[in-house]
Order: structure tokens, then C-alpha cells, then sequence
């Protein structure tokens, strides 16, 4: 792991940004300015700061969007969720479909911990991660023998048999089929009630503590998933995805590292976990099921695998869909009462299919390759005015 | 609370110039619609806020949770139609708003217009309770009901009980939901798998005899667990028989052959199927087509009618308990018959008289309190005594919020004569006396509610 601490001035690791020229007009500081790490998080603090503000309590905006503060913390901890997803299917090429252990796993982990040791987030999060990454070095160790499709059936088979543990052998661990319940969640610091508002300008932007907590560890794992990308060892991960034969005949130990990418990207399944636990103070046992691991592979890909922010969209989409269009009782033009399909909510699964298909058609770099398109469309438009 | 400042921000503004205005407009509307109880513009004043409680305008918003897909989908549909059935009459008068319950005016709840949403469970704890939250905190709504299965109600109540938002449990069996996972905000008027144990034994050493040995499948989760220990309990020391073996099949089971075939070779005389929904329908069905029937008797411990559907001419002489059912010859029975059927042209399942009784019973909790603050409407409800929606009289234990009622024993009909709607024949409705368990005993005594506020 020790490479993971050097400087990253990788910056060139960027593609579009060397051919991008270097003008003295602001596009090109822009352009610039746009890969670097202080950039990426700074951005990334200020949507974490207005989203749930635009999404669930602006005017107009959230009348449109229909949002809540919930969903708000809950798309955020599936994005943390599919960021170290992606870390493993869209930069290193391995797809696992057994990810529900480790967001499952860390999530039981946590919860039990609460139930009997200490309702501590802090100590929650930390023991739910660390039993996520034992477990991804137990599986990974077990799972990376063989590679392509074999490696993605083992990590479901290997899924599916702790749902089947937590189901039943272990019920009285797991409160089997009912789901983890009396999970009590204590204060941060001590103090900090986490379902409680955050006073003036704070509670306006962010809602509740809680946000601002999972909000808070959504930045540091952009900026951690963002140095380790930019990092000569994230450059591996790219290597092996391109080729993983020539990965091993320039020298590199190709298993070790593949190993390395499926801890930190379990880790980051683990973060997540505890903090899903944390967000409902309950753990539901379809959290360890085999859907959960489908889910994060489509919310990844719609979004556009390969990409730092891709995956998050992904999330955001799908989760709105199914948690905020499946509630539309009737589906009308804008505007007017003139009601196009009635009972339109009830359809959420297929219009989640066709926004599926259609992506993977279109644009098969998900909805982020749009807006990468985009960008490369304007950077032309603004070269060629120069 | 955290609820009440957040979705408001908006509307708080329009209510803080207002709020004297709105007040008093509210009070009027409660005066002249309510029964009295409201007492005018008390509502709202009286109690600190509480989770969705105050609720602003003059419409009080239920959130109902059922099933839309999956497995229990035609379950969920019939639930749902009685909630909106029960709506139509809280606001405009009609069913048992008009004839059974004297509290309830016909003009709204305490002079609020109720409407509602609704949301899909997917049959899946999750996803529940994301819909229950969206309910609570996007739409405000005041009360949750819903489920249709065990670990769906519970992981909603859970979240209920943290958000302060009241919960009245629809279709729930398990004996955690008043049991180990019980919780202040929720209510259960059906009864559990150890009462359904209760139940049964006494009828069917009747119908059978005793000194039987009993062989039992179960379906793999908590739910199957529970009600197996409820019946090795009730079979041996009601009816004096003894279990053989007890056999665990996974959930989603499809072919039961191999555990089916065990069972005829295993010696017993009466094979307990603890499966519901779909798996219900598979592992009767296939005990049948493999002549089970013919040297065994079958009991299926709850029934459902999506079940019997699916199950069809399999069900005959088959015994088991149901929430309640149609033919049940009672005036409430009949008269929440009547209105369901004028309503949608079909007879109501046992889900739907649950999710009407439990709507109802809500509303009238409200308006015995004057008030829509949680902690008051609870208190109603605990300890209350009814004898008005068709199950016998009945009571909501304040122990453990579950109701102690009868339970109807049903035997299944053959194929020839089964119709729609009509798929058993009633052989006893046990009376509440012979069943039940006191609050320091069987699955209550692990019940702690949790708080009021």
C-alpha cells in the first residue's frame, strides 16, 4: 500500500486534458485547472453542500424533482458504494458480482457492534470497514484465482452464501429474515445528535447532522479514490485492465495488485455499508442478497464505468427512479391536467430497463460519456473560435 | 424533532404569518364537522410537535404501504382497495363509519379531509421502508399501514417508531412483530403464528384423533421458524401428538419432492406445510399430485386466498387458520361485504377487512383523543375494547399493542365446489379465551415498546 502515499503529479494521467492547450483565456485555466486533485475537491464539497438544498428543500427546484432529505444521505452512501466499484470494474476490468458481502457485511458488522459494544458512528464506520476488508482480503485471496467470468460466478457464490448465513444458521446474530432491528445509533463526538438539524444557514443547505457526517466521508473518499487513481499504483490498475499479460511481463506482480484493488474497493463497500446502517438504524437481509450486487453493477454502468464521477450519477438516477418516479400516480405533460399514462409509478421497473438499454446503447460510457462529450464538443467549439 | 423544520421550510412561512388565521379556521371545521371531541381549535395548540404532528393545512395525510409487485402483488391489491374504500368513508360517510363505529362522523377526522398515498414494498424489507420514509418525510403523512409480510412490517415499524409516525400493522403474522421486535408506534389487530398453534390443535385432534405422529416442513426464515416451534408446541401438548421431524426448505422453493417424498416415508400420520404465498401454493400442490393426501393428513397453518387460488382443488380437507373471511356471519362481516363489493364488484379477502378495520380503527383513536398528537391516539388504542369489526370482541393489549381476538379455523373445499371468493368452509372461530399468552408470557415477554415520545 505504500505507493498509495506518493505525490500523485500524475496529472497527465488525464487524457483530455493534454491535449487541451494552454491559453491565457479562462476556458483554458479552466482546462487547466479542471484535473487538479484541490479542483475535483473542491467541487465535489460544494454539490455535497447544495444538493440536498436544491433537491429537497429549494424552491421550484424540489417542487420539480420531488426529493427528500433522506434520499438525499442515502443517494450520497450508495456513491461512496459505487466509487469503490468502480475502482475495480471500470479501472481494474474485474467485475464482481458479489459486492452485497462487503456492503452487507460491514452493514451487519456495524449494526451488531452498536447493538453490543458501542453506538459510536465513528466506531461503527471504522469497525464495519474493517470487517470489510478482512473479508474482501478472505474472498479476493479465494476469488482472484481465476480470472474473467469464473472470478465474477465465485464472488456471487461467495455473496450468496453469507446471505444464506446471515438468513438462517446465524439468526440469532443477524435476527435472520426481520432484518437487524434495535440498532441504536449514538451521538458523534458525544454530542452531535445525528438526526437532528444543523442550526441556521447549515440546516438550510445540509438538513440534518447525519448529511453532513456521510457527506463529509463522501469527499475524503472522492479525494482518497481520486489520489489513488492518479497514483503510479492506480496506473497499474489501468495496465491490468488493458492488458493484464503485458502488465506481468514488464514485471509487475499482476495478482498482487488485482488483490489490492478488491481490498480497497471492498473497503469503500464497507464504509458504505456502516453508514447505510447508521442512515436507518436497521439492517434489512436483502442487503447481503445477490440483487444488491446487481444493482451496483447497473447503477455503475449507467452511469459510465471508468469514469471518478460517472458511478455517482448512476446511483443518483437510478435511486430517483425507484424511489421518487415509482411514486407518480399519473404521468402529465407539464403544466397542464392532461394526464398521459395513468398509474405511471407502477412502470418504474421498465423505465428503468429502457433508461438502461437506451444508455448502454447510445452512449456506452453511461450518462457521464454525455457529459464527456459535451465537453469535448465545447473544448472544440472554444479552440477553434481562437 | 427532525422531521418538522425540514419539508416545511417553504410552507412554514405561510403558516407563521398565518398561524393565528389558520388556527382558528381549523377549529371551526373541527368544531362543526367533528363530533365534538375535537374541541376546536385545541388541536394543534395543546402538544409540543412530534414527528409529522402538527400537520399543516386541513388535510391529514395516510401513507399506505403494500405490496404492488412481486409475489404478494394480488394481496396488496385487494389491501389497498380497502384502505381507499375505508378513506371514502372517513370523508364522505358510509361502511362501518355509519354503522359500527360510533366515534367516527363521516365528515373527515376531527375535522381534517384525510387523503392518502401509496407505495409499493416490493415484498422487501428495503425497499419498504424507502417508500416508508418518502411517505414520512416528502408527504407528511400523520400514519403508515401496510405490509404483508412479516420482515417488511417489521423493519417499517422500526422506522415508525424512530420517526414518531404511527404505524397499524396490516397483514403480519410472525411473533416477533408483537414479540421480540414490538415496538410503542405499532398496533396488530391480526393474530400470530403461536395463536394460530392455539388454534388448530384442538380442531384437529377433534377431526383427527390422538396419539398421531406429525411430520413438518417449514420455510427457512423467521417467520417459518416461529410458526414451526408454535405448532411442535401446540401439537404435542394440545393434542398429545409427536413431531416425527421438523424439516427446514429454503425460501423460493419450487420443487418439494425430495422433501416431500421424506415425509410419506417417514412413518407419520399428518404433514404441517409452514409455507405461505407462493411457496404455500407450490408445496400443497405438489403433495397432492404425489398421492400425499391420500395416506397422510395435510394442515397448512395460514391460509390466504391468492394461496387457495393458486392451490385449487389441493386444498381440500386441508385445515388451517385465516384473518377473516367473508362468510363469517356477523353484521360488521356482512356489511364490510356489502360496501366492498358495491365498491369494486368482488368479495374482499381477509387482508382487506384487516387493512379497513385498522384505518378505521385509527381514525377513531384520533377522535376519541381530539387530537392527531401520536403519543394521545396511542394511549386510546392501548387497553381499548371493540366488538365492531366482525372478529367477536376483542382487545388491544397495552402490553404488547397486539389485539387479543378470535381466530377462525377453516377447513379447505374440493375443487368442485369452490367459487370465486369461496374457497373453505368455516368449521370453528376459537374464542379469544382458549387463546393467547399473558404479557409475561410466550412471545410478549420479550416485548419492550420503547417510548412515547
Amino acid at each position: 500500500m505504500s505507493e498509495e502515499d506518493a505525490n500523485p503529479n500524475a496529472k497527465d494521467a488525464n487524457p483530455s486534458s493534454s491535449e487541451a492547450l494552454v491559453g491565457s483565456d479562462l476556458f483554458g485555466r479552466w482546462e487547466q485547472l479542471r484535473g487538479r486533485e484541490g479542483t475535483v475537491v473542491g467541487l465535489t464539497a460544494i454539490f455535497v453542500a447544495v444538493f440536498p438544498w436544491l433537491f429537497a428543500r429549494a424552491p421550484v427546484v424540489s417542487d420539480f424533482l420531488q426529493g427528500y432529505q433522506s434520499l438525499a444521505t442515502l443517494i450520497l452512501i450508495w456513491g461512496i458504494f459505487a466509487i469503490g466499484f468502480d475502482l475495480l470494474l471500470g479501472y481494474t476490468g474485474l467485475l464482481s458480482f458479489g459486492h452485497a458481502a462487503f456492503w452487507g457485511g460491514a452493514a451487519y458488522a456495524s449494526g451488531i457492534v452498536a447493538k453490543n459494544i458501542s453506538g459510536d458512528p465513528i466506531v461503527m464506520v471504522v469497525s464495519g470497514t474493517l470487517f470489510a476488508i478482512l473479508l474482501a482480503w478472505l474472498l479476493g485471496f479465494l476469488s482472484l484465482r481465476r480470472g474473467g467470468i469464473y472470478f465474477s460466478i465465485l464472488t456471487l457464490a461467495f455473496a450468496q452464501m453469507m446471505y444464506f448465513m446471515a438468513a438462517s444458521p446465524l439468526a440469532f446474530l443477524t435476527n435472520g429474515e426481520n432484518g437487524l432491528t434495535g440498532v441504536d445509533v449514538g451521538n458523534l463526538f458525544g454530542v452531535i445528535h445525528l438526526e437532528a438539524d444543523i442550526p441556521s444557514i447549515g440546516g438550510m443547505l445540509l438538513g440534518t447532522w447525519l448529511y453532513a457526517f456521510v457527506g463529509f466521508i463522501f469527499v475524503a473518499a472522492v479525494a482518497v479514490a481520486y489520489r489513488i487513481l492518479n497514483s503510479p499504483y492506480g496506473m497499474v490498475f489501468r495496465a491490468i485492465r488493458e492488458n493484464e499479460q503485458r502488465a506481468e511481463f514488464v514485471g509487475l506482480n499482476v495478482w498482487r495488485y488485482k488483490l489490492m484493488a478488491f481490498i480497497i474497493s471492498g473497503a469503500f463497500a464497507g464504509i458504505a455499508g456502516s453508514l447505510f446502517t447508521i442512515h436507518g438504524a436497521y439492517v434489512p437481509l436483502q442487503s447481503l442478497f445477490w440483487t444488491e450486487s446487481g444493482d451496483i453493477v447497473v447503477m455503475t454502468v449507467l452511469g459510465g464505468a471508468g469514469s471518478m464521477f460517472g458511478p455517482v450519477l448512476g446511483v443518483g438516477v437510478y435511486l430517483y427512479i425507484e424511489n421518487i418516479v415509482s411514486t407518480v400516480q399519473a404521468l402529465t405533460i407539464p403544466f397542464t391536467d392532461i394526464v398521459l399514462i395513468k398509474d405511471f409509478g407502477f412502470y418504474w421497473h421498465l423505465l428503468l430497463g429502457i433508461v438502461f438499454v437506451a444508455v448502454v446503447w447510445v452512449v456506452p460510457d453511461g450518462l457521464w460519456g454525455i457529459i464527456g462529450r459535451v465537453r469535448t464538443f465545447v473544448s472544440d467549439r472554444m479552440g477553434g473560435e481562437r | 424533532m427532525a422531521r418538522d423544520t425540514k419539508p416545511l421550510n417553504r410552507r412554514d412561512v405561510l403558516k407563521a404569518t398565518g398561524v393565528a388565521g389558520l388556527a382558528g379556521l381549523a377549529g371551526c371545521t373541527g368544531g362543526g364537522g367533528g363530533d365534538g371531541d375535537g374541541n376546536g381549535g385545541g388541536d394543534g395548540e395543546d402538544y409540543p410537535s412530534l414527528g409529522n404532528y402538527p400537520i399543516e393545512g386541513d388535510t391529514a395525510t395516510f401513507g399506505f404501504n403494500v405490496p404492488q409487485s412481486g409475489p404478494y402483488a394480488s394481496e396488496g391489491e385487494d389491501e389497498l382497495r380497502a384502505y381507499q374504500l375505508a378513506v371514502k368513508h372517513l370523508n364522505e360517510g358510509g361502511g362501518w363509519v355509519d354503522s359500527q363505529f360510533d366515534d367516527l362522523s363521516g365528515d373527515g377526522v376531527v375535522g381534517y379531509t384525510i387523503d392518502y398515498v401509496d407505495g409499493d414494498t416490493a415484498t422487501d424489507a428495503d425497499q419498504a421502508r424507502q417508500s416508508a420514509s418518502g411517505m414520512i418525510q416528502r408527504d407528511n403523512a400523520i400514519m403508515i399501514s401496510g405490509g404483508s409480510s412479516s420482515a417488511v412490517a417489521i423493519a417499517v415499524q422500526g422506522l415508525c417508531q424512530n420517526e414518531k409516525v404511527m404505524f397499524m400493522a396490516c397483514l403480519t403474522h410472525s411473533n416477533d412483530t408483537t414479540g421480540k421486535d414490538c415496538v410503542r408506534y405499532s398496533f396488530r389487530e391480526m393474530f400470530n403464528a403461536y395463536m394460530t398453534g392455539q388454534a388448530l390443535a384442538p380442531v384437529v385432534k377433534e377431526a383427527y384423533g390422538e396419539g398421531l405422529k406429525f411430520y413438518q416442513l417449514y420455510a427457512d426464515y423467521s417467520w417459518g421458524q416461529t410458526q414451526q416451534a408454535s405448532m411442535n408446541q401446540f401439537m404435542t401438548d394440545v393434542a398429545g401428538w409427536e413431531q416425527v421431524e421438523s424439516v427446514a426448505t429454503p425460501l423460493g422453493t419450487t420443487d418439494y419432492s425430495t422433501y416431500l417424498s421424506e415425509a410419506q416415508s417417514s412413518g407419520a400420520d399428518v404433514l404441517i406445510l409452514n409455507h405461505y404465498g407462493l411457496d404455500g401454493a407450490n408445496s400443497i400442490q405438489q403433495a397432492v399430485d404425489a398421492g400425499i393426501n391420500e395416506d397422510m393428513e395435510i394442515i397448512v397453518p395460514l391460509y390466504n386466498r391468492p394461496m387457495a387460488e393458486a392451490a385449487g382443488g389441493a386444498i381440500e380437507n386441508v385445515y388451517g387458520t385465516l384473518a377473516w373471511d367473508s362468510q363469517i356471519d356477523n353484521a360488521p362481516s356482512k356489511e364490510f361485504t356489502e360496501a366492498f363489493q358495491s365498491e369494486y364488484d368482488r368479495v374482499p379477502s381477509g387482508p382487506a377487512q384487516v387493512a379497513y378495520a385498522q384505518t378505521l380503527q385509527y381514525a377513531a383513536a384520533v377522535e376519541r383523543a381530539g387530537t392527531f398528537y401520536p403519543p394521545e391516539v396511542i394511549k386510546q388504542l392501548e387497553d381499548y375494547e371493540y366488538d365492531n369489526i366482525g372478529m367477536g370482541s376483542e382487545v388491544m393489549r397495552g402490553c404488547d399493542h397486539q389485539a387479543q381476538r378470535d381466530v377462525p379455523v377453516v377447513k379447505g373445499l374440493p375443487g368442485s365446489e369452490q367459487e370465486s371468493g369461496k374457497y373453505y368452509e368455516i368449521v370453528n372461530i376459537t374464542s379469544r379465551d382458549d387463546l393467547g399468552y399473558a404479557c409475561d408470557a410466550g412471545p410478549a415477554a420479550e416485548c419492550e415498546l420503547g417510548s412515547y415520545e
